[in-house]
């Protein structure tokens, strides 16, 4: 982390849905822009620099967006940054926004992402054969399905715990005015018995495409004292390869260093114990305990039984989540911001229906590519060092 | 004013812009200059621009 303290004092997001044929791309940005600075309480006199996240320009199939964007998002006469890590990319929008405070360039940062899958296909998107590697074929869902029939094998869960976690985010969802998906009723008996697509995860276990925007204001210490803040305690972010000799898939080792960077910069040293509420990048309900095992909330291969005893519900131990997760709302770019921004409206306590009660410490988590972008930040209602 | 030959010269799009402020960093290191200017634009209209100063001391 940086020198200087910096914290999140406004968030906003857009309602997400498949097709905002509402809005343009300037006009979903700038709604969840909006907000942010509503909620922040600032005008556009008081941002010093705009950072811009978003996925493969092929999602829309505009090439460098940000370049017309740059009015809508109010960057005109200011630096603007464009941030891009694939699916993680929200995760690092908020990471660059942060260090530009912590490192005393900027007092006060407008971190912005979106995605409207609506403009073009992600799935055609995802399957463009890159030259030198096996063509996929088969979107994200294909590609991240033999990634979980090997969590499964190798940790022996039962085949229902994938079940559980859409069950429970898809419910989450439902508290969550914003969420694409509102689906109060979902069962796990109903989420077992919807189509299979990529065995082992079916229809139901699958995130939706979703257009959708968020949006947070970073703030200095000067700027964040006396008012409602999410202070950032710690960023982490670690990359590797899409494939080398070795390479552990289902566990990759940029996540371990990351989170092991992550807590160790935030003072934690039992992350279950410390952490109220985690908002984890889940786009295929096995994520969850894979996640959880990769973070070090859970012993390697005891993921599953943490799902499973219930305690990644609201009430759990560890509630993961709350806002119904990328299960239930998928604007890829905004996707990682979105974790971030529910995670700093925790320890704000603005989560509404999907409030986690007392919660004061929180973690925000995005992942990209083929598991290989990892971004993380933790956001604390005291200062660091403070609990 | 673009000792190197500069954009004029050689444009691989995307590093256009870092080659000017590494083009410019050797000046100094070459002894050749104790302050140099780096500039770098983008956009179809040139809308983005980037200057930087490198002093060597």
């Amino acid at each position: 982390m940086g020198g200087q303290l910096a914290a999140v004092i406004g968030t906003g997001q857009t309602h997400h849905t498949a097709k905002r044929l509402d809005v343009s791309m300037a006009g979903l940005c700038r709604e969840a822009i909006d907000r942010a600075m509503a909620d922040a309480g600032t005008d556009w006199a008081d941002i010093d620099a705009v950072v811009l996240g978003k996925a493969p320009d092929l999602f829309e199939g505009v090439m460098m967006p940000e370049l017309f964007l740059a009015d809508a998002l109010g960057a005109t006469g200011k630096p603007l940054l464009r941030v891009h890590t694939a699916g993680s990319v929200g995760g690092s929008t908020g990471n660059v926004a942060a260090s530009l405070v912590q490192s005393g360039v900027h007092r006060r940062v407008l971190a912005v992402a979106f995605e409207k899958q609506s403009e073009s296909n992600a799935m055609w998107a995802l399957s463009v054969m890159p030259p030198f590697h096996m063509p996929v074929g088969a979107g994200a869902g294909g590609y991240f399905a033999p990634h979980v029939r090997s969590y499964i094998r190798r940790s022996g869960a039962p085949n229902h715990i994938g079940a559980i976690v859409a069950a429970k985010d898809r419910r989450n969802g439902a508290l969550n005015p914003y969420a694409h998906l509102q689906q109060a009723d979902i069962t796990v008996e109903s989420v077992q018995a919807s189509k299979m697509l990529w065995d082992p995860i079916r229809y139901d276990e699958t995130c939706p495409s979703s257009d959708g925007a968020a949006a947070v204001v970073i703030a200095d210490e000067q700027t964040a004292k006396g008012r409602p803040a999410a202070w950032i305690h710690a960023t982490a972010m670690r990359t590797e390869p899409t494939t080398f000799a070795g390479r552990d898939q289902v566990s990759p080792q940029a996540g371990k260093d990351a989170a092991a960077a992550l807590w160790k910069q935030a003072g934690i040293s039992d992350p279950v114990s410390e952490v109220d509420v985690a908002e984890i990048y889940v786009p295929f309900s096995w994520f969850e305990p894979m996640w959880l095992e990769n973070l070090g909330f859970t012993e390697e291969g005891q993921g599953w039984k943490f799902t499973e005893a219930g305690e990644t519900a609201i009430g759990g131990r560890l509630p993961v989540n709350p806002s119904g997760g990328v299960l239930s709302s998928n604007p890829i770019g905004a996707s990682g911001l979105l974790r971030y921004a529910e995670a700093a409206m925790q320890v704000l306590g603005r989560a509404g229906d999907h409030q986690v009660d007392g919660a004061r410490v929180a973690l925000g988590h995005a992942y990209g590519g083929g598991s290989q972008y990892f971004s993380l930040w933790v956001v604390g209602s005291e200062r660091p060092g403070a609990r | 004013m673009n000792p190197s030959g500069g954009v004029l010269a050689g444009h691989p799009m995307f590093a256009a812009g870092l080659i000017r402020i590494g083009a410019a960093a050797a000046e100094i290191s070459a002894g050749r200059a104790d302050k140099a200017l780096a500039h770098a634009t983008s956009g179809p209209l040139l809308q983005q621009n980037l200057v930087c100063v490198l002093e060597g001391r």
